[in-house]
């Protein structure tokens, strides 16, 4: 028997034409059709092999998008040279990521029957101390371990890593398995409870019943909108007979948000077995995954996981037996943050440019090709196997009373903690942000929390104890969004991060409607005006109008979403705004146009010149002091054009921005 | 407009790749796809692809154009031998990386709309987000992203592609 | 079947696969519109027929919603009509001249902004000094003339090029607030196919296309095409396929028009003499 996914003997008749309903379960409980002894163990064998490798040692490098900015491959490399050096044949594997991308590089270090250990930090001149100590029997200098059986020195010292506060209060059920396993093996997937969920469906489950268990669980669309999942599958299921589509939109284009591509990265598998879910019981035979161009690992691992499926036949025709038959068609977006409408996503899918139209009717009665189509986000689908597998009873015993189960948040920003973190759907803003994010980075003072990307408010403190569900953010003028949570502090100017968002908006707008197209525009420039000190009341007034329109009679969702970060800073910052308008002045020192000038500190310049020299303007010059010996930099305030390059350039701190 | 010569190779190149496209139904629905590796091949959309491109799938010229012009990732001009992709996403703008495009437009002495340097050794584009948060500010160049950077990292990465060598 | 609905306070009676224009038009109920127009499909894009069915969060446009029974439509409430505004404001001050006649020598927005309460003299919205728009006129189709500074992107001569005869000349270029109406491959008229139909003039509001076939008088031209539509042109298409040694025309009609658009470039070269 070579793998996992082999015949264990001549008995097992399962081949992809002639599939066995039983084929995933005997993976690990295996045999199920015959009683051999001889067989189990093959089975224990494999699974232990793919696990360990056949010295029973797991090393495994987090290299998902952010381990390797991190440098993750160069660790990698490091890595399986002094595993060469030591001649062991031990398991390397690249995983996705755990979240804690704080830590990055990540570097987990199994031995059998000793615990894992995490190593954070990892640089390749670390990796051969790291595995000196770790093979000898010692993880003290650990990050966190995953279990203390009392084996291993150093235990006491290094935490669990469910002690550790980043982790504590998560309940990882969808990011289980990221960082964890290799994404690119359909074995371990299958190893850690894979296609489990698809198998009991399919074979013993009708389509009414598997909606039934999921509208019981409660979930709702993780991709913003919130819409009961259920209820979504059983209209487009109820539309009779005919060519029905599923569509995964993995087009995560909100910034700041990197939940999908977490999902995807670390465990491409679960997606997929949640999209064939959702075909199976609304009784589509054909699913596109439609994935976003900016993040192409994305695409590279769910198309290996594409792959494996139709190889192993959990994709194709009679699925596990069951008479079921289903495809799945990997899109790559070309670019444009408006896909994230269904509407728009559809017209992508079908080589049209990616414009919105009127809902009704839903793309759940008429949808791609005007045929009903259920569209549902990564981390929507990525909930589905948990729910068919342990039932909608487990699922739904975390998270609040009308959002159950659990949400994926990505901090970023200036936290301490940067990652991504998976807690219930209720959990405070202080509770993510303080306790797991460990609250604002280099002892700055908090100004705000951004929660859903370019459709989302800015939150003061006064709204820190704000459960994270959809309707509390929805009252409080933000919005859950996909879950892209950014902290900002006093160096952030609010009036500067609008202007942010609204560029974006105006960049993406499709152009179709009025008042995004044009609306969304003019509140640019007034925005723009105010950064720059040239602002008015009226401004202001124009603002409240314009976003009054564009909110209320957008086509879309893009449109009406857009004014939310503007309303939500004027509303809560009312004093920021008026420094830039009447004060002429920018209270976080962001906003260069309304800098004074820039000052040189005689005390401390050295007169070196590089300022000099690097001056776009040519408004900086050496003065000899009367008494002979080194020049001091002196600044022209009539040529300069407040680019901040001479602040850049000096090495002795020397020149001070004036407010 | 397309040399005579240009043209005809572009016209063969999308005959070449339009049998992998065979099991889109309807066809229209491989315009997209069709594109991308037209442009994966060629760097960007030359006219003479997309006018083979619109015979092919029978579009009109006016909706394939349509559709180049509105999603990001599609060029009409060439590109630089390096591709640097600025992330514009919110942790990274928070973190300065409108600062650090800027300064790397100063870096190779271009100015927009202008997207590539005059030695042709750089396309600058912007993106809006990666999903690397974590390391905000993040810069790719090519396949190789980098991470916490400021703007004498950056000087330094890019000298070591001028200086003739690849990603460190 | 019908239902019942109420439109401003007024219970009406309607189909369930009508749109609130239409049922309100039944009823005599005024709603004002700009890019919906009798003889294309509604696409919802200007914003301007906006009205309030009962939802906390938006409005939604009449020519595109269907209605349904106990649908309660507010048409004209303070909020709909200060977003009416708003949004014929936003298009004013996107164009040059607001005084721009089409074809039937109407001026649509201006008839629009004094039926609304807009003061075109008094806009609120108009860009910063220097950002105005201006885009260079097309005026090598001796037919057709292409005034770009008096688009107003309602998208009518886009769905009329490409439903009505299927000629597919038209469409949109770029996304956002750059966007642009263009033919062919962003070329002249002339060098991109265009049939010289003048459906486009025809649903055009605002006379950015216009045309000039008044001044074209019978002179040299290459090759002619029949269209015996809103058009009166003298063109036949049998001269067309003989000069171009195409085979003879079968009973296919428009269909087959659109072929020779796509694949060769007709010409028409202007009056000796004649304006352009």
């Amino acid at each position: 028997m070579i793998g996992l996914m082999e015949p264990c003997c001549e008995h097992c008749t399962h081949t992809v034409e002639t599939p066995c309903r039983d084929y995933i379960l005997c993976r690990i409980k295996g045999p199920l059709c015959h009683s051999s002894d001889e067989c189990a163990a093959k089975f224990g064998v494999a699974v232990e092999e793919t696990l360990y490798g056949s010295e029973g040692i797991r090393v495994s490098v987090g290299m998902s998008t952010c381990g390797l900015a991190s440098g993750a491959q160069a660790v990698y490399d490091s890595l399986r040279g002094e595993l060469t050096l030591r001649n062991l044949d031990a398991k390397l594997v690249k995983t996705g990521c755990i979240g804690s991308c704080y830590a990055e590089v990540i570097v987990e270090v199994s031995k059998k029957g000793y615990p894992t250990a995490i190593y954070s930090d990892v640089t390749p001149g670390r990796v051969r101390q790291i595995l000196n100590s770790y093979l000898a029997g010692d993880a003290s200098g650990a990050f966190a371990l995953r279990s203390k059986p009392g084996k291993i020195q150093g235990e006491k010292a290094v935490p669990l890593l469910e002690e550790l506060e980043f982790f504590k209060y998560q309940r990882r059920r969808i990011i289980k398995n990221c960082g964890v396993i290799d994404p690119g093996s359909i074995e371990e997937y299958i190893i850690h409870g894979g296609y489990q969920a698809l198998t009991r469906v399919l074979k013993g489950m009708t389509p009414e019943a598997v909606i039934s268990e999921v509208t019981a669980s409660g979930l709702r669309g993780r991709g913003g909108a919130g819409f009961p999942t259920g209820v979504k599958w059983k209209i487009c299921s109820q539309v009779p007979g005919g060519v029905k589509y599923v569509i995964c939109n993995a087009d995560e284009g909100d910034p700041g948000a990197f939940m999908n591509r977490l999902t995807v990265e670390g465990d491409p598998h679960k997606v997929l077995e949640g999209l064939i879910i959702a075909g199976y019981a609304t009784g589509a035979h054909e699913g596109y995954i439609f994935v976003r161009a900016e993040k192409p690992m994305m695409a590279e691992h769910l198309e290996t996981a594409i792959g494996q499926a139709k190889r192993f036949g959990l994709l194709g025709s009679n699925i596990l037996g069951s008479g079921y038959s289903f495809d799945i068609k990997l899109m790559l977006s070309a670019g444009a943050f408006v896909c994230g409408e269904e509407t728009a996503l559809i017209a992508a899918i079908e080589g049209k440019r990616a414009m919105p139209r009127q809902r009704p009717p839903f793309p759940a009665t008429q949808g791609l090709w005007d045929k009903p189509t259920t569209i549902n986000n990564v981390e929507t689908l990525a909930h589905v196997p948990m729910i068919l597998s342990e039932g909608a009873k487990k699922y739904g015993s975390v998270g609040s009373e009308k959002s159950k189960g659990t949400k994926v948040y990505c901090l970023a920003g200036k936290v301490e903690r940067t990652g991504a973190a998976e807690v219930p759907v209720g959990t405070t803003i202080r509770r993510l942000v303080f306790d797991i994010g460990g609250g604002v980075a280099s002892g700055k003072k908090f100004k705000a929390v951004q929660i859903g990307g370019p459709s989302g408010g800015c939150l003061p403190e006064s709204y820190l104890d704000l459960p994270l569900d959809y309707e509390s953010l929805q009252s409080a003028g933000a919005m859950m969004g996909s879950g892209g949570i950014v902290i900002i502090d006093e160096d952030t100017c609010v009036v500067e991060f609008a202007k942010y968002f609204l560029n974006f908006t105006t960049a993406e707008s499709c152009g179709k409607c009025s008042p995004c197209r044009i609306g969304l525009q003019r509140m640019l420039e007034r925005i723009t005006g105010i950064t720059e000190g040239k602002g008015s009341e009226g401004d202001l007034a124009d603002l409240r109008d314009l976003s009054e329109a564009v909110a209320y009679s957008s086509l879309c969702a893009l449109g009406r979403t857009a004014p939310n970060p503007v309303l939500s800073t004027m509303k809560y910052f009312p004093e920021e705004y008026m420094a830039h308008i009447e004060g002429k002045t920018c209270p976080s020192h962001v906003c260069t146009s309304l800098i004074k000038g820039y000052n040189v500190s005689v005390d401390l310049c050295r007169g070196c010149g590089l300022c000099v020299k690097n001056c776009p303007a040519g408004a900086i010059s050496l003065t000899k002091p009367a008494l002979g010996g080194q020049g001091k930099a002196s600044i022209d305030k009539t040529k300069c054009v407040r680019c901040g390059q001479c602040v850049n350039e000096c090495a002795f701190d020397a020149i001070a921005e004036e407010w | 407009m397309d040399s005579p010569s240009e043209a005809t190779s572009q016209k063969e190149l999308v005959d070449k790749i339009y049998p992998h496209f065979r099991d889109y139904h309807p066809v229209q629905s491989a315009l997209i796809p069709i594109l991308q590796e037209v442009q994966a091949e060629v760097g960007y959309l030359p006219t003479s692809a997309l006018t083979r491109v619109s015979e092919l799938l029978e579009l009109p010229l006016s909706h394939v154009y349509g559709v180049v012009t509105f999603y990001h990732q599609f060029r009409l001009r060439p590109k630089g031998r390096h591709m640097i992709t600025i992330c514009r996403g919110t942790a990274c703008h928070v973190q300065g990386s409108l600062d650090l495009f800027n300064f790397i437009n100063q870096e190779l002495g271009m100015a927009l709309p202008q997207d590539t340097s005059g030695d042709g050794l750089f396309t600058v584009q912007q993106v809006r987000c990666l999903g690397a948060c974590g390391l905000a500010p993040v810069v790719k160049i090519d396949e190789m992203a980098y991470g916490r950077l400021d703007c004498a990292k950056m000087r330094r990465i890019l000298r070591t592609f001028k200086g003739g060598g690849e990603a460190e | 079947m019908s239902i019942e609905l109420t439109i401003d306070g007024r219970k009406v009676r309607g189909s369930p696969d009508k749109t609130i224009i239409d049922v309100a038009k039944e009823n005599g109920v005024h709603i004002p519109t700009l890019c919906n127009h009798p003889r294309l499909r509604a696409t919802g894009a200007c914003r301007i027929c906006v009205v309030d069915i009962g939802r906390p969060d938006r409005l939604e446009a009449a020519c595109t919603t269907l209605v349904y029974a106990g649908m309660v439509v507010n048409t004209a409430s303070e909020r709909v009509v200060r977003v009416r505004r708003t949004n014929l404001e936003l298009i004013l001050s996107n164009i040059t001249g607001a005084g721009a006649v089409n074809k039937y020598g109407v001026n649509v927005l201006l008839d629009l902004s004094r039926e609304l309460g807009v003061d075109i003299d008094k806009l609120r919205f108009a860009p910063p000094e220097g950002n105005a728009i201006s885009r260079p006129v097309d005026a090598g189709n001796p037919v057709i003339m292409r005034d770009r500074d008096k688009c107003i992107l309602c998208g009518r001569c886009v769905s009329a090029c490409n439903e009505l005869h299927r000629y597919g000349v038209l469409n949109f270029e770029g996304r956002g607030f750059h966007t642009n109406i263009v033919s062919g491959l962003a070329q002249p008229l002339l060098d991109s196919g265009c049939a010289s139909c003048g459906e486009c003039v025809e649903v055009c509001p605002t006379g950015a296309f216009r045309t000039l076939a008044r001044e074209l008088v019978q002179g040299e031209i290459d090759a002619v095409i029949e269209t015996g539509l809103a058009f009166p042109m003298s063109m036949t298409a049998k001269s067309a396929r003989d000069k171009l040694a195409l085979p003879p025309l079968d009973n296919s009609g428009a269909e087959d028009l659109v072929k020779i658009a796509w694949k060769t470039k007709l010409r028409c070269k202007p009056a000796a003499g004649g304006s352009q």
